[in-house]
């Protein structure tokens, strides 16, 4: 009965979808409705001196993303929830003393890097999941070669649910704060090219350091 | 300048060369990681150091001076990271056999 429930489900859900891909213009001609007018129409209206990846990703399909960013962190939560069962002793760390020195040398320069990576990713390569990895990767770097203590005492303990969802949270500040200078949710205030560069801001920063933490949690989990 | 940069740049392809020969045909473990080592310090250090040449004074020299920096800190530090952990794991180095 489940069995026949869920065939008729996909069934049901897979013939529209089937049909409206062949209603679709040919993969690559020039008729697509994103070659004859959508593309001009995004980079006519962009403001000046923006960057028209980020624009697109932020505002024009601004929910798109948030709903992205929703799903990848809890994605990335659920994992760490099924890791965190599974509970082996530690390896006790033998650091040697060169490479204990150099990591402690390049940490503050990777943790430099980093922010670069986050904080310029609006309009530059880069952006806040590229720097949580990044970021993640020096809490990583810093466990191997010192034990996992020392990679958990980056991590602050008392902020740790609210930090593993700042990606989200961010996002949402950003659409409440924009449903208030715009009147549209998720708008960003034009008018406003402060606040506009600090809500790009802030949700790159939330997405790079809620994913760094999450990051850091997952080799956590797999280590303890 | 364009001479040093192209004679920088063919020393970093003969490194590279010389580091893949090596990491293909040497015996053990140990020997492998010495000549891989070569292809990231020497090899790609002295390519990037070429590039900076060769781009002039300006931003993107900069960069790659930074670059060839971290790799000079970074490969050592790896290689010998990597060699640590074979000694400790109880890899013989690989000796000719006598007789």
């Amino acid at each position: 009965m489940k069995g026949r429930l869920a065939a008729a489900f996909a069934t049901g859900v897979s013939i529209p979808m089937i049909a409206a891909m062949a209603a679709l213009p040919r993969h690559g001609s020039p008729d697509q409705p994103i070659h004859t007018h959508v593309a001009r129409h995004y980079i006519e209206q962009a403001p000046e001196s923006a960057n028209l990846v980020t624009q697109v990703l932020l505002d024009y399909r601004g929910m798109d993303t948030f709903g992205e960013v929703v799903v990848i962190f809890a994605a990335l939560v659920a994992v760490l929830v099924l890791r965190a069962r599974g509970e082996r002793p530690l390896p006790a760390p033998s650091p040697s003393p060169i490479v204990g020195f150099i990591v402690r040398l390049v940490t503050p320069f990777f943790a430099l890097f980093a922010f670069h990576v986050i904080l310029t990713g609006h309009e530059a390569p880069g952006g806040g999941l590229q720097g949580a990895a990044i970021l993640g990767g020096l809490v990583l770097m810093n466990g191997i070669v010192f034990g996992p203590e020392r990679a958990r005492a980056f991590l602050p303990t008392r902020a740790l649910p609210w930090l593993q969802g700042a990606g989200p949270l961010a996002f949402l500040a950003a659409g409440i704060l924009g449903g208030i200078t715009t009147g549209f949710a998720l708008g960003y205030p034009a008018h406003l090219p402060v606040l506009h560069e600090a809500m790009l801001v802030g949700v790159e920063l939330g997405i790079g350091i809620g994913g760094a933490v999450i990051f850091s949690r997952l080799y956590l989990a797999m280590e303890a | 300048m364009s001479v040093v940069a192209v004679a920088l740049g063919l020393l970093g392809a003969f490194f590279f060369m010389a580091g893949t020969v090596g990491l293909l045909r040497l015996p053990d473990f140990y020997s492998r990681a010495h000549a891989a080592a070569k292809c990231d310090t020497v090899g790609a250090g002295s390519i990037l150091l070429a590039l900076a040449i060769a781009l002039g004074p300006g931003l993107a020299g900069l960069k790659l001076l930074g670059l060839v920096i971290l790799i000079l800190i970074a490969g050592p530090t790896a290689s010998h990271a990597l060699a640590r952990a074979a000694d400790r794991r109880g890899i013989e180095p690989w000796t000719r056999e006598e007789g």
